[in-house]
């Protein structure tokens, strides 16, 4: 496999995974380095990422592992997670902070448990179908049904009291 | 009627039990104008989805750096062979002695062979003194 035949594969899923990346690490920065990473694994890889029955399932299985291997030894090094972006913010971000109810439910979300975050990622966010989803994340459809039902609710709930409280 | 067919749809969405097409409905439906203003809670949830997507990795990749990188690799183990074929070139040539030593050694070795001809004579000595036995037998055959 060649350089572009790998791109080929690779670059229409790299958004995707950079979010999912982002979603768990917050930090922009280091959601491009969890990309980067693992498309250097993949790259590495190439001559079997064909044997995979489905090569994006498994670049975001990769990329999930990474991003919580990182948290884990983030925890584990007593360091908070820097919200650099949160200074720098692109076009986006700063469009997204006009709308205070659209950044209150990225905060909630950014408070959720990590399975909640991810589900809530790969469903809502870039609309995968459970099957996909189970066999990114190793988990049973009943499993990531309920664990999206708690991420909404929660979603809901947080949105609902922020409401109520008016937001100022 | 189409309140309710959405209140239907947010309780299975709450769930976790709506499909895709009717997540996409519902996605439709708060993205749009008419959202009724019971519902208006929802709306910053579905947009906030909607918005999530179109967020782009803004970084270049850099995957062609690795062939290039697998050749550094070569360059590193030839590297590794050139340092060590060095210092293995300087460790055998300083089996090479200063003159003095030579010397020394060149002593040595004149002083082994000049001991070892002193002791090949005195064996020479010894063999002959082998006939001095023959004294001992046959005074043992005397004095018995």
């Amino acid at each position: 496999m060649n350089q572009q035949e790998f791109l080929n594969i690779v670059l229409p899923v790299k958004d995707k995974l950079y979010r999912l990346a982002k979603r768990l690490l917050v930090s922009s920065d280091e959601a491009e380095d969890a990309v980067q990473e693992v498309f250097l694994k993949l790259w590495k890889g190439k001559e079997k990422i064909k044997e995979y029955k489905n090569p994006e399932a498994f670049a975001f299985t990769m990329v999930k592992n990474y991003c919580l291997d990182r948290l884990k030894s983030k925890q584990a090094g007593n360091l908070k997670i820097v919200h650099s972006n949160y200074k720098n913010q692109d076009n986006l971000e700063r469009r997204v902070e006009a709308n205070e109810g659209v950044s209150m439910v990225f905060k909630i979300m950014d408070s959720l448990p990590e399975k909640q975050k991810m589900v809530m990622q790969l469903r809502d966010i870039e609309q995968l179908d459970f099957s996909e989803i189970s066999e990114i994340l190793d988990m049973n459809p009943t499993t990531i049904r309920v664990t999206l039902s708690r991420a909404r609710k929660t979603v809901r709930e947080q949105l609902i009291k922020q409401y109520n409280y008016g937001i100022g | 009627m189409e309140l309710d067919r959405i209140k239907t749809l947010l309780d299975a969405y709450f769930e976790g039990t709506s499909t895709l097409a009717q997540e996409k409905e519902l996605q439709d439906y708060f993205c749009g104008s008419n959202v009724a203003p019971q519902l208006e809670a929802y709306r910053s949830m579905f947009s906030a989805f909607s918005e999530a997507k179109n967020e782009v990795s803004s970084r270049v990749l850099k995957v062609d750096n690795n062939p290039i990188s697998s050749q550094k690799w070569w360059y590193g183990i030839a590297a590794t062979v050139a340092v060590l074929a060095i210092v293995a070139g300087f460790v055998f040539s300083n089996t090479g002695m200063t003159k003095e030593e030579k010397e020394a050694l060149a002593a040595y070795k004149q002083t082994k062979q000049a001991l070892q001809l002193l002791s090949q004579k005195l064996n020479q000595g010894t063999e002959s003194l082998v006939a001095i036995n023959q004294f001992t037998v046959a005074k043992n055959k005397i004095l018995k």
